[in-house]
């Protein structure tokens, strides 16, 4: 039996989802509150095991929340009306977030990725760290993502990525010391998380660090240090030379 | 001819005596007394020290005194020493390093000596050694300087000074000028050896403008008197020197009777084998002149003896010579013409060697006119180029000036310019913040009526959406303008709080009173201004209360100005709110708006928001607003 917890600070909105959620057999829901003055006392006594928390309540955000709790031993759907930034924080962390008004496939998607794999309650306290970390610090100071793959959640510094490689769907992580992570995203989605100065984006299906590249080849592809030959397409070699030869201030990442 | 063979040293000693020992009354007794003794030591063991082969014992007596000296600080005393330095390097003829430390001294006295005498004595003997170095112009301007100021003031300097003026004006080869100073010296002299020097320089003066009786008569007159005047030891070189006058004049027994007496003074004084020679020469000569010629013989064999012992040959040929005349005489032939040989060749050799440093003379002094002239150039380009420079300058900073005014005049331009920019910055902003109806808001609506749906409440879902429609058009068509009508707005505010009623309709409740007729008055206000204050209310004063929240909204019309109250029951901004960001920026752009809207109409705007409890009236906010409206025809 999965335990679910509701904040939202809309009754109309609680009421819905408790609906929704009350409609899978083996979920139950524990408790419903709209403040975080409410939840900081029924998250305790309750002790969920999921948590769908809209991220701006009356009186704080979710992450005020968050941060207000001694050990967060539960997982987190978030749920938010429009808020670009704390998205993009989620997908720093690789958490799961759903959009209002809630689809009720996707919900019903996010819940079972929690069914199914639940992930381990360490890495999840890393994964919102990293959330956490972007939400607080300036661009300068985020230099790690949470990749999460079919088995677990990584922790992963920007200059340990090689490269990354797409194929339907899938993104594949090449790492320093010959390690791989395949993660089930696009490879789009990562290119607007990983700063635009480093990663670079020489075809339609590869993302590379610049600091791993040797030298460009005329032959139309790029060398790195590891020896691993990225191809460049002939769409996108001119902006490659660009940035390769720095003329080319390439777009922020915020 | 003359006895006076270490001159310049012996003057530069003098220069120095002269300049010690002055103004040392502001320094302690002890001190004062110390810088006196050292100032002793300097005239006396360093100054014969001078006079003493090697000379480098000066220098070392020099060196092992400076700590005291600095130690001692009397001004008089530091610039005595360091122009010692100087007259070491004058006398061991490293002439540049001389200039270094007179220069010195020189630096140091303008910056201490409030007398002046030691920064003149300085300048003194720097014309000194630019007459040993035949920069003739220099020198000269140094000592006449040094001269004016003696005269004037340093009565102790003025002799010596004469004397160095004297003596580049003969560097110089006016002879008058020259004479001129020597006497103008020589009565003003107190120091016996200055006045020995003086007399014999006059006495070679008249000498040279051929007036032997004026020389004489002078030697008469002046020095002959009291020669003790002239200092103890100086008789014999006095009384040659007049003896020499005399044998000029043709009074021969005279004059060897002199030489007699000087020869009686050297021996007895120890004078040097040079001195001797010379005076020997002088006997024989005058020996010569009485046609004694063995005598005279004799006399030259001594002169000849001694001018081996001392090395000086100045004499040597002249001596030959004449000891051959006299073997002539004597009909001596084979021996005179060997003499004669002899003397030839030591003339040859003489001359040889005088040509040569004639010659040199002759090159160095051309070198020097030739640098004179590269330095007087100089200086009358570097006259034109300062002259030219300081134009520069003027024009430069007028320049400057002109370029300042004109960055000021941008500066302000540009300011103004700032402002008027900001302003209309400031409006496209307003205009777009309230062109976009919030999306959090638009999305939160949504779902609400996406739950309403869910849950089939038809006839509250139909009715939401109908306000939301209403709300979306009027926020579309009131974003646009700048002024709105009053019922347009009052509209879109009665569209939002219902539309939030339902979303929340158990929270909270509200009302909202607008004054009578406000539908038909032709009444404008900037749009948006009352709503983020209910949004306000309603998102963080309402929520979790314990009792049933309830909002009212108030707008009265007074005398140009709309009157807007809003106000709620809820938490009051004090307490209940981890997050208030969003809340003060909203308040903030409001605040920013009204700032404008009073620069508009010229009328104030206010806002003022107070805490129901600091007033003791329960809780909640009231939020009033003087907003200055516009009507259609303006």
């Amino acid at each position: 039996m999965l335990r679910v917890l509701i904040i939202d600070d809309e009754p109309i909105i609680r009421k819905d989802l408790e609906a929704l959620v009350s409609r899978h057999k083996d979920i139950v829901v524990i408790g419903a509150c709209g403040t975080i003055k409410e939840a900081l006392v029924l998250i305790p006594a309750t002790n969920p095991d999921l948590i769908l928390l809209d991220i701006q309540l009356s009186d704080g955000t979710s992450f005020d929340l968050l941060k207000l709790l001694p050990a967060i031993n539960f997982n987190i759907i978030f749920i938010t009306a429009y808020n670009e930034y704390a998205i993009k924080a989620i997908k720093y962390g690789a958490l799961d977030y759903l959009l209002k008004p809630i689809d009720e496939d996707e919900l019903n998607e996010a819940l079972n990725k929690i069914r199914s794999l639940p992930p381990p309650k360490e890495h999840f306290s890393e994964s919102l760290e990293v959330t956490n970390n972007y939400l607080q610090t300036n661009s300068e100071k985020r230099n790690k993502i949470v990749l999460r793959s079919q088995q677990y959640l990584q922790i992963v510094a920007f200059d340990e990525i090689l490269y990354c490689h797409s194929d339907k769907g899938y993104t594949t992580f090449f790492l320093t010391n010959n390690r791989k992570v395949l993660v089930s995203k696009y490879i789009k989605e990562y290119e607007d998380l990983l700063p635009a100065h480093v990663f670079l984006r020489p075809h339609q299906s590869y993302l590379v660090n610049f600091n791993f590249i040797d030298r460009f080849h005329k032959d139309g592809y790029l060398i790195l240090h590891s020896g691993a030959e990225i191809p460049v397409s002939t769409r996108r070699k001119d902006h490659v030379i660009a940035f390769l030869t720095g003329e080319e201030i390439p777009r922020s990442t915020e | 001819m003359s006895s006076c063979l270490n001159v310049t040293s012996l003057l530069l000693c003098l220069a120095l005596l002269f300049s010690c020992g002055k103004g040392r009354e502001k320094h302690p007794v002890d001190k004062s007394a110390e810088a006196d003794s050292l100032l002793g030591f300097l005239k006396q063991g360093v100054n014969n020290a001078f006079n003493k082969e090697p000379v480098s014992n000066a220098k070392h007596m020099l060196d092992s005194i400076e700590p005291l000296v600095y130690e001692n600080g009397s001004p008089v005393l530091i610039a005595n020493y360091i122009r010692f330095q100087g007259t070491y390097f004058v006398n061991i003829d490293e002439l540049d390093s001389a200039k270094q430390y007179i220069n010195k001294a020189l630096n140091y006295s303008r910056k201490f000596d409030t007398t002046l005498k030691q920064v003149y004595a300085s300048k003194l003997m720097l014309a000194n050694v630019y007459k040993r170095e035949k920069k003739l112009d220099s020198a000269l301007s140094y000592a006449r300087e040094a001269y004016i100021f003696s005269k004037r003031y340093d009565t102790a300097a003025y002799a010596i000074t004469c004397l160095r003026l004297a003596e580049i004006y003969t560097a110089i080869g006016d002879i008058e000028m020259n004479g001129k100073y020597l006497l103008e010296g020589f009565r003003n002299a107190s120091n016996p050896r200055l006045k020995r020097v003086l007399a014999n320089n006059i006495s070679r003066y008249y000498d040279n403008i051929n007036q032997p009786d004026s020389a004489l008569i002078f030697f008469q007159e002046n020095v002959l008197p009291d020669t003790s005047k002239f200092g103890p030891g100086n008789y014999g070189d006095i009384i040659q020197n007049y003896g020499v006058l005399l044998q000029k004049q043709g009074n021969v027994n005279k004059a060897i009777e002199m030489y007699g007496r000087a020869l009686g003074h050297y021996k007895e004084h120890n004078a040097d084998d040079a001195s001797m020679a010379l005076l020997y020469f002088n006997i024989a000569d005058a020996y010569k002149g009485e046609h004694n010629y063995a005598q005279s013989n004799n006399y030259i064999d001594s002169s000849l003896k001694y001018s081996a012992l001392s090395g000086f040959t100045d004499e040597k040929s002249n001596a030959l010579k004449t000891k051959a005349g006299n073997l002539f005489a004597l009909q001596d032939y084979r021996q005179a013409y060997l003499l004669l040989d002899s003397s030839y060749g030591v003339f040859e050799e003489e001359v040889d060697s005088s040509f040569i440093i004639k010659a040199r003379e002759l090159e160095t002094k051309y070198e020097v006119k030739a640098k004179d002239d590269e330095i007087r150039n100089l200086n009358a380009s570097n006259a034109s180029v300062r002259k030219i420079s300081a134009l520069q300058r003027t024009l430069l900073f007028v320049l400057v000036i002109i370029v300042l005014l004109l960055v000021a005049f941008a500066v302000l331009l540009y300011r103004r310019r700032g402002l008027k920019e900001k302003l209309k910055q400031t409006e496209l902003e307003q205009r777009l913040l309230r062109s976009q109806m919030e999306p959090h808001f638009i999305f939160n609506t949504l779902s609400t009526l996406q739950s309403l749906i869910r849950n089939e409440e038809k006839e509250q879902s139909i009715k939401y959406l109908n306000r939301f429609a209403r709300l979306l058009r009027l926020n579309l068509e009131n974003s646009r303008e700048p002024f709105v009508l009053l019922a347009r707005e009052v509209e879109a505010l009665s569209n939002y709080l219902s539309l939030q009623s339902m979303r929340f309709n158990t929270i909270f409740t509200y009302t909202l009173k607008v004054y009578e007729g406000y539908e038909e008055d032709d009444i404008y206000i900037p749009p948006m201004l009352i709503q983020p204050f209910v949004e306000n209310a309603i998102q963080y004063g309402l929520q979790d209360l314990n009792e049933m929240g309830s909002l009212s909204v108030i707008i009265e019309k007074t005398n140009g100005t709309l009157l807007c109250i809003i106000e709620d029951n809820g938490h009051g901004f004090k307490e209940g709110k981890i997050s208030s960001g969003k809340q003060s920026l909203s308040t903030a752009i409001i605040q920013e708006r009204l700032e404008l809207l009073s620069r508009k109409t010229g009328r104030k705007a206010t806002l003022t928001i107070t805490d129901k409890k600091d007033t003791g009236k329960g809780t909640g906010v009231i939020v009033s607003l003087i907003v200055p409206y516009t009507t259609g025809s303006q």
